[in-house]
């Protein structure tokens, strides 16, 4: 399964849904975060090439700033462990994910260019819902899962242009924590969870 | 020209003295005029000099007046038509070399990494400044 994850990700064309669902829980994570920390979203922007903005108000900064990439991590982590426990558990995954997407596009998406990046998400899992069998969704969304989080496990390294901005410089602002520490942080816990996740896998398709 | 015939007068007295040596009263009424009007010839002409040197000076003042009317003037007009020159100087030549260039001559991957690095450093000021002005935070 992780293979097959890995060889969708080198797909020119078939891999963009991933990345633009990888930077939609990377953006989500970031306004969820300030909604729990006492905060608010203001608007939610995506792009083709797989970027993303999250305008928040209020909130705690350095949380927010830190559930980017680590919510994208526990994003893929969850998806994938709760589609492998049921296949009834799979379908509820999808259906609040669908659920997560609509109330995205009504409440935060102001932009037409993340409309239709979002409807494409939402298009996608509602297909899957509707025209696969609970096994085919099950594996589909343990394959979704995977695909979040290789994608969140090489975004980290994006921030090591040489150029302070991003997540990273944020944290680094807050903290006096140079960038390079929260970029391999980011990146050792997504590699920790590929590897217990590729364990989970590998014991299931035996 | 005064000066020029006192002078000449002086100096024809003091060669009709020269030549006329037989009288001496006459001689002695003549050297006294001569010496008269040399000395009067003197004064004219150093009464002229200063004349003259005022005259020099007011030209100079005149002069020095012209420079700076002439140098307020140019302050006042001259810098506008010189930057307008400048920039139709700065102007022509980029369009020169645009025109020249665009045919045949691509910016090279490095002029177009700091294009992007210009531009990304602009996007986020403008984020510094969308920040400050609606009190929110953008995270990417």
């Amino acid at each position: 399964m992780l293979l097959t994850a890995l060889i969708i990700l080198q797909l020119p064309i078939i891999s963009i849904p991933f990345k633009w669902l990888e930077s939609y829980f990377h953006e989500i994570s970031h306004g969820l975060t300030a909604l729990l920390t006492g905060g608010s979203i203001v608007q939610i922007q995506l792009f083709p090439n797989g970027a993303g903005l999250c305008t928040t108000r209020g909130g705690s900064a350095f949380f927010i700033s830190l559930m980017g990439y680590g919510g994208a991590i526990l994003w893929g982590t969850l998806l994938f462990y709760l589609a492998s426990s049921h296949q009834k558990i799979a379908q509820v995954c999808s259906i609040l994910l669908v659920g997560l997407l609509a109330s995205s596009i009504l409440l935060w998406v102001r932009d037409l260019l993340t409309l239709f990046i979002v409807s494409v998400l939402l298009i996608l899992v509602l297909a899957k819902i509707k025209y696969s069998s609970q096994k085919y969704l099950q594996k589909s969304l343990q394959v979704t899962g995977l695909l979040v989080l290789l994608n969140s496990l090489m975004s980290p390294l994006y921030l090591l242009d040489g150029q302070a901005r991003g997540d990273g410089a944020a944290l680094a602002d807050i903290t006096y924590i140079p960038e390079i520490i929260w970029v391999v942080i980011w990146f050792l816990a997504a590699l920790l969870a590929t590897y217990k996740l590729s364990k989970i896998s590998l014991r299931s398709t035996r | 020209m005064q000066v020029n015939n006192s002078v000449n007068l002086a100096s024809q007295a003091a060669i009709a003295l020269g030549n006329s040596t037989s009288v001496p009263a006459q001689e002695q009424r003549t050297r006294a005029l001569a010496r008269e009007n040399f000395n009067s010839a003197e004064l004219t002409s150093e009464n002229n000099k200063t004349q003259s040197s005022q005259s020099d000076v007011n030209a100079r003042q005149r002069l020095d007046i012209d420079e700076q009317a002439i140098a307020l003037i140019e302050r006042e007009q001259l810098p506008p038509s010189n930057s307008r020159n400048n920039a139709q100087q700065s102007f022509t030549p980029n369009n020169q070399q645009n025109s020249y260039n665009s045919g045949y001559d691509a910016p090279s991957s490095q002029n177009k990494l700091a294009v992007a690095a210009y531009q990304s450093v602009g996007a986020i000021s403008q984020r510094d400044n969308i920040q400050q002005v609606f009190g929110v935070d953008l995270f990417a």
